[in-house]
């Protein structure tokens, strides 16, 4: 028993250490890296503050649009539909999931919002590593919200394709 | 007798004054404890509740003079899908029709939140570009502010 105890923890160890060290490899920076980031360190804060300034912009465009989508196009048209006893699961199911994701949207975009803000205020000339280290996770939170953008606009195709079945049941 | 009762009063009125002065202090002093309290706390809830990065209203992000145009444009396209009435053939050509115009719309923000932005090559910091003991002068820097997103 305590062979197999000390078997298995010894996996475990084996295995948490690969892990790490994969991790480490794959967001390390080199010493070339780190000079880069040290000497162009006023240029990369800039541009990220002009990012910042251009996902705020597109934040508050796809937003606006995300919200007019459900509330003055999808909402209204399945009440119709209920209203006039059409209504399916799925068209319920899409708008549902359509409102989770763009609430989802909202907050993952704020969570990007603040690790792109920490990552503007670390002074990379003194500590280009930990920069690197937060750009790394900043780029994980921005794959988040792209996600979100990319999922929302399958859910829109996917209304279009329900609304189009739909109406060819009302022709025949 | 009466030389000291005038002077009493007059020190009265006199310790009178200065007390009424000292609270005012105190009173303003509060007012602005108070205020700044008050302001703290609302810009805490301002920043933790992520208004902070919708409001274009702040410095450096501003709305340019184009976006402005095109939003009084946009308001005046607004489309709105009745909630009252049957569902006919018309009516959902019609939804289906305003529905690809807001399609079009998103679509027009060509890879939005993309990961190439943030990536070393976009943002300049490839090991490669540097040469040895050079002080960094890595590939040119193509963030022109677009980030090569259309924005309408």
């Amino acid at each position: 028993m305590k062979k197999k105890c000390l078997f298995f923890y010894c996996i475990t160890l084996m295995l948490t250490c690969q892990v790490l060290q994969g991790s480490c490899w794959a967001e390390g920076i080199s010493s070339g890296q780190k000079s880069v980031i040290i000497n162009r360190c006023d240029i990369l804060r800039d541009d990220l503050k002009k990012v910042q300034r251009n996902d705020s912009r597109t934040r508050v465009y796809l937003g606006g649009y995300y919200e007019r989508v459900l509330n003055k196009f999808i909402m209204p048209f399945n009440v119709r539909l209920v209203e006039g006893s059409l209504s399916d699961a799925s068209f319920v199911e899409n708008q549902n999931r359509f409102a989770l994701t763009k609430t989802a949207f909202a907050n993952d975009f704020v969570y990007y919002q603040k690790g792109l803000e920490e990552l503007i205020a670390i002074d990379c000339k003194a500590e280009p590593e930990r920069f690197y280290e937060r750009l790394v996770s900043v780029r994980k939170k921005r794959r988040v919200v792209e996600q979100d953008v990319e999922k929302l606009k399958g859910l829109l195709g996917e209304n279009v394709k329900l609304v189009k079945g739909l109406m060819e049941k009302i022709e025949k | 007798m009466s030389e000291t009762k005038v002077l009493k009063r007059k020190r009265t009125k006199k310790h009178k004054l200065s007390n009424g002065g000292r609270n005012l202090v105190i009173l303003g002093l509060i007012s602005v404890v108070v205020a700044l309290a008050t302001s703290g706390v609302s810009l805490a809830v301002y920043h933790n509740s992520g208004d902070i990065y919708l409001d274009r209203s702040r410095p450096g992000f501003l709305p340019d003079e184009d976006e402005i145009v095109g939003e009084e444009e946009r308001a005046e396209e607004e489309y709105d899908f009745a909630k009252m009435g049957s569902l006919t053939k018309e009516g959902i050509h019609e939804y289906l029709e305003n529905m690809d115009a807001m399609i079009k719309a998103i679509d027009s923000y060509e890879k939005p939140f993309g990961s190439e932005v943030l990536s070393d090559e976009h943002l300049g910091i490839l090991e490669k570009t540097v040469p040895d003991g050079a002080s960094g002068t890595p590939v040119e820097n193509t963030m022109d502010g677009d980030e090569g997103e259309s924005v309408r």
